[in-house]
């Protein structure tokens, strides 16, 4: 039972917080991975969570909102992360490009590359709002509670996003690639 | 190749292919290595934050009072009575001050170092409409001597040393100044009113302050939004004035109506509205604003118009917009986070910063940064972590 090993966790069983941990750890890393890019930076911001979650447990009121109190925890690391690291993240080229693609796969896979460039360029602020919709499915209200902003600013902030991400993919679909000539 | 027009459900396959979580048992385990240190150190009990703060409730008893104070410096302002926009910003990256931090504070601490009520768009100025100042030993509480409206819980409290620059008296907290450690002079606007800065009495080379209810803070956006708009009298009259008639114009009635039709009737909302709206690509930071002709609009209605500027710029525009509607809004002066190595951060004179607080009943002022900068993320209200 959760709530039990929140509860248990919150009054300092050290035990419950690592069987409570391990059933969120994989939630928090497919999210931070997707927003973050680079692997090695999510996986600190995760663990990082995760002390948080630990040191700042005595303070949760609600046991019932440990998921959401935890992926507001989760989206303050990323940002903090993201201070940390002035630099935009640099693209991660790996595996795709040298993976050989059937003729049925050239156009994903194209897609995926142009995406994974594109991504790279959005500000922290406009990659997890994107995760947070499109990944995890989450309404406005839910992502504007996640990220601290009322419901009307995450839709706008929701469509800047786009239009941004839109723009980069113009921007780079100017460069000739292997798919020009499916599109 | 051309954007397809289902952007959405190409990223979202995308996002669908990225999805990973191997090596989730590495990161647990490094996750509960380090618990297993920290075991015994965990977060304050509210009721430590209560115990401090609660003498705070009581010593912010309403209090108006208009008198006019020096009001010392920060750079880019240095030693003068008002923060006036020069239309030039300071680049230099020479250190205005380094800070210890408690090894689990936050990366994002704004220090704040000085607050002002009242703009002058002829001066190009803010400063304090009054001004008093009080004179406050070592250790002893700089908000009893100030009006400034505390919560009683969520309160964060981060004490930290400050090694300044020797010619720099300025005090610098993450939040307001509750205590410092050596003797200082307390400037208020008017005896007792809210608190305009505090200086040490004599050049230190370090100091220790203990600041409350920075831009860490606890208070979420559902708590703000349902805040109301009973504001105090004093706080109405002092801040929520609305601006002269020449300082907004068309350009700035276009903006707030977009604003107001994309945010719903309360004020956080219009806030956060307003702070989303300027981080569109259409407004440019620039630190260097002297070409720009205003062809004699105001202040805000020439930046609005011309969508360029530098952290004053948005600052001040935003207050003027909320103020226009009733909101309490007011400036503060200080830096950006910094860089910060492990617990120590280093804050240079180009982290020189001017942002907003709002205020909401029963949360009291509440901090928002409206300048876009690259790759920062902005001041929001969330969980204490």
């Amino acid at each position: 039972m959760r709530a039990e090993l929140v509860e248990r966790a919150r009054d300092g069983d050290a035990n419950a917080f690592g069987e409570l941990a391990a059933g969120e750890v994989q939630r928090l890393l497919v999210v931070a991975r997707l927003i973050v890019g680079d692997r090695d930076l999510a996986d600190d911001v995760v663990q990082e969570t995760l002390v948080r979650c630990w040191r700042y447990l005595p303070t949760l009121r609600d046991i019932d909102r440990f998921e959401g109190w935890l992926s507001r925890i989760l989206m303050r690391a990323v940002a903090d992360q993201s201070k940390r690291q002035r630099r935009p993240a640099e693209v991660s080229m790996q595996a795709m490009l040298i993976e050989p693609a059937t003729m049925d796969e050239v156009s994903a896979v194209d897609d995926r590359e142009q995406l994974d460039r594109g991504f790279r360029q959005l500000s922290i602020d406009h990659r997890s709002i994107v995760v947070l919709h499109q990944y995890l499915g989450l309404s406005m209200v839910e992502v504007g509670d996640l990220l601290g902003i009322p419901e009307g600013t995450a839709k706008s902030r929701y469509h800047y996003a786009m239009s941004a991400l839109r723009a980069a993919l113009e921007a780079d679909g100017r460069v000739p690639i292997r798919g020009e000539v499916l599109a | 190749m051309n954007v397809s027009p289902d952007l959405e459900g190409r990223v979202a396959d995308w996002l669908d292919a990225r999805a990973t979580a191997d090596g989730s048992d590495r990161v647990l385990a490094a996750a509960l290595e380090e618990v297993s240190h920290v075991r015994q150190e965990r977060a304050p009990s509210s009721s430590r934050l209560r115990r401090v703060a609660r003498p705070m409730v009581m010593a912010a008893a309403l209090a108006v009072a208009l008198v006019v104070v020096a009001v010392t410096a920060i750079p880019p302002v240095p030693e003068t009575a008002s923060a006036r926009v020069t239309g030039v910003w300071p680049v230099e990256s020479d250190v205005a001050f380094t800070a210890d931090l408690p090894s689990d504070a936050s990366n994002d601490l704004y220090w704040r170092a000085a607050s002002y009520d009242t703009w002058s768009s002829a001066d190009r100025g803010w400063r304090s409409s009054v001004e008093a100042s009080t004179s406050v030993p070592a250790g002893s509480s700089i908000v009893d001597v100030a009006d400034e409206p505390m919560r009683s819980a969520g309160m964060s409290e981060i004490a930290v040393t400050i090694s300044p620059r020797l010619d720099s008296t300025v005090v610098v907290a993450p939040g307001i100044p509750a205590v410092v450690d050596q003797a200082t002079v307390v400037e208020t606007m008017g005896p007792g009113g809210p608190l305009v800065q505090v200086s040490l009495s004599r050049p230190a080379t370090s100091y220790r302050v203990t600041g409350l209810g920075g831009s860490q803070t606890s208070v979420s956006a559902t708590d703000l939004m349902t805040a109301g708009t009973d504001y105090p009298d004093d706080v109405r009259t002092r801040y929520a004035q609305a601006p002269a008639a020449s300082e907004l114009g068309a350009a700035s009635m276009a903006f707030l109506g977009a604003a107001r039709a994309s945010s719903r009737d309360d004020p956080y909302d219009l806030a956060a509205e307003i702070v989303e709206a300027f981080h569109d690509p259409g407004f440019t930071y620039d630190v260097d604003t002297r070409d720009i002709d205003c062809r004699g609009d105001g202040f805000t209605e020439c930046f609005l118009r011309t969508k360029r500027g530098y952290c004053m710029y948005f600052a001040t525009a935003m207050i003027m917009l909320l103020r226009h509607e009733g909101i309490p809004a007011r400036i503060v002066m200080g830096f950006l986070p910094g860089e910060r190595v492990e617990s120590t951060v280093t804050v240079r004179t180009h982290d020189a910063h001017a942002w907003v607080e709002v205020f909401f009943p029963g949360w009291g002022w509440i901090a928002f940064d409206p300048t876009p900068r690259d790759g920062a993320s902005r001041l929001a209200p969330g969980p204490t972590p």
